[in-house]
């Protein structure tokens, strides 16, 4: 399996499920085929009770072994195991009820705050973005991870031109004056160069483990502020075969993972 | 004694609408939204619509843009998903052609729940703060909890003057089934004074009446109902028929050209009826779309 290579989103999707604890309750949102194939490839291996709802399609826990470009895909619903609705879905936003929740931005800080807005100023704007969709969340997710597909210094900036979805705001204990205690910041943030999480005391973002294929230096690079570095940075195992497998004949068959550049 | 008939043609069920309407909008994303009312909008020429779609609004709020229809867009969420940025709204919003209430899917949902209920507000735990939506959102404003002195957060009511749906299945008198998604097209219908129902099949009315627990709007709210097959091409009907890719892609790379004229003027302009866009789209390619899972 390992001589035919594999792609970046194939490795993302990996570290992802590494991420993943058994037993905890999240959801995904739109255009997130990575992050529910890392849920769900962390339930076929060390997670069997993790439980994810799926974006927009209703569907608890889907089981299809077809990974969709479209979350709210209807093939996702009629492999699931509950139908929810979206007045589930921010009540359990609301009342902390999500042990965490997969977040995307056009623009992210060295805090974690997210940007789906626009870039530039509101009233007359560069580039307007989709909108805040469920980023104000933050605040009622015990807490999340934030994903992207673009590793780059004009996503990975100083400061979000909008603030969406707060994240460790001003860092330090900024946060913990606006929220409720039970709703923590971001704990890591998923890219194709690496893993990364907060720094416990500043929360200032930090690498945490960095991809096969790339190295601290080229991450900085990629990024708009100066990253701190974790002592004990670590490069990530390249995918096993049997990863690789169960990726590709039981969640990802039509192989939307293998359309990325092979990396490996 | 077999009750008034609310089927009609998607044209004449939005023949009333009037320039400046309210209008809540059905469909998330790629999936499920009413594109033959959309499409004989349009091609009414409609003007000065205050628009409120889903937290996930998609192709049909874009081409509403295009289509010079829009006044006033209360925006969570308005992209093409996979395809990215919707072409239309980004370049109204950044030339400031249309007004903008920046909102979010709690704005939305509890706008609406509260709506549906004709509650003036819901007052909500500490989400906004720290966020530059109260900025920039009038409406988004705080209240003393009056049971615990602590100051909250509120949304205002969200109603709408027409709520617009795809549905699957419905009946002569507008018992309605919408299938797949987040079933929150039911709020919504709750928060309009008009709910006009597009759908893929009417019920016949001596088939055996369908599993209650499936029919998701009652007749009762529900004022009209367009007999539309394949009424959300090119978007998904869940259970009826995926997504029409190629064309998503078509109008993708066309609005984002600024050219969406181009595209108007094929799908919606130079047919008369949905009847007609159905004979343009042909029927190899429109069963080549059937799903046959429910």
């Amino acid at each position: 399996m390992a001589d035919e290579g594999y792609t970046w989103a194939e490795m993302m999707a990996i570290s992802i499920a590494h991420e993943m604890s058994d037993g905890e309750f999240g959801s995904v949102g739109a255009a997130s085929h990575i992050p529910a194939a890392g849920l769900r490839l962390a339930q076929l291996t060390h997670a069997p009770d993790l439980t994810f709802f799926c974006g927009g399609s209703g569907a608890a826990n889907p089981k299809i072994a077809r990974l969709t470009e479209s979350s709210a895909d209807y093939r996702n619903l009629v492999t699931a195991e509950y139908q929810y609705s979206l007045d589930d879905v921010v009540d359990f936003e609301t009342a902390v009820r999500f042990d965490f929740a997969f977040l995307g931005g056009m623009q992210i800080d060295k805090y974690g705050n997210l940007n789906m807005a626009l870039i530039g100023d509101w009233a007359k704007p560069k580039v307007r973005g989709p909108g805040t969709i469920g980023l104000i969340f933050t605040g009622g997710f015990k807490t999340s991870y934030i994903y992207t597909e673009h590793h780059t210094p004009k996503v990975f900036v100083d400061k979000v031109d909008f603030v969406s979805g707060a994240g460790w705001l001003d860092g330090g204990a900024s946060r913990s004056k606006v929220y409720r205690p039970e709703s923590a910041g971001p704990r890591r943030v998923f890219t194709p160069l690496g893993v990364f999480d907060f720094e416990p005391v500043t929360k200032h973002m930090r690498v945490l483990k960095i991809h096969p294929w790339t190295t601290v230096e080229q991450i900085q690079e990629a990024t708009g502020f100066e990253l701190l570095v974790a002592d004990d940075v670590q490069t990530v195992t390249p995918p096993t075969a049997h990863e690789l497998e169960l990726l590709r004949t039981r969640i990802d068959r039509d192989g939307v993972l293998r359309r990325y550049p092979t990396v490996g | 004694m077999s009750g008034r008939n609310k089927v009609t043609t998607p044209e004449e069920a939005v023949a009333d609408i009037p320039d400046g309407a309210t209008i809540a909008l059905g469909g998330v994303h790629s999936h499920n939204s009413p594109m033959a009312l959309v499409n004989a909008l349009i091609r009414r020429g409609v003007r000065d619509l205050e628009l409120i779609p889903t937290p996930s609004g998609g192709p049909p709020v874009d081409m509403l843009i295009a289509a010079g229809c829009v006044r006033k867009l209360h925006v969570s969420y308005v992209g093409l998903e996979f395809l990215g940025l919707a072409p239309n709204f980004r370049r109204a919003a950044e030339a400031g052609t249309i007004e903008i209430v920046e909102g979010d899917e709690a704005y939305i949902v509890y706008g609406f729940r509260a709506g549906a209920s004709k509650l003036p507000f819901l007052p909500l735990p500490p989400l906004y703060e720290g966020t530059d939506l109260p900025k920039v959102n009038p409406m988004i404003r705080t209240t003393t909890d009056p049971y615990t002195g602590r100051t909250v957060t509120t949304v205002p009511a969200l109603r709408a003057d027409y709520g617009l749906f795809h549905a699957q299945v419905a009946d002569r008198k507008g018992n309605t089934q919408i299938w797949g998604q987040r079933r929150f097209e039911d709020v919504m219908a709750k928060a309009c004074d008009h709910v006009i129902i597009c759908a893929d099949e009417i019920l016949d009315e001596d088939a055996p009446p369908p599993d209650p627990r499936i029919v998701s709007i009652p007749g009762a709210i529900v004022d009209k109902v367009a007999h539309a097959p394949f009424g959300a091409h090119p978007l998904s009907s869940p259970g009826h028929y995926g997504y029409d890719r190629d064309q998503l892609v078509v109008y993708r790379d066309l609005a984002a050209a600024d050219d969406t004229k181009t595209y108007l003027q094929e799908h919606v302009y130079s047919v008369e009826n949905h009847a007609e866009y159905l004979e343009k789209i042909g029927v190899t390619r429109l069963l080549a779309l059937r799903q046959t899972f429910r």
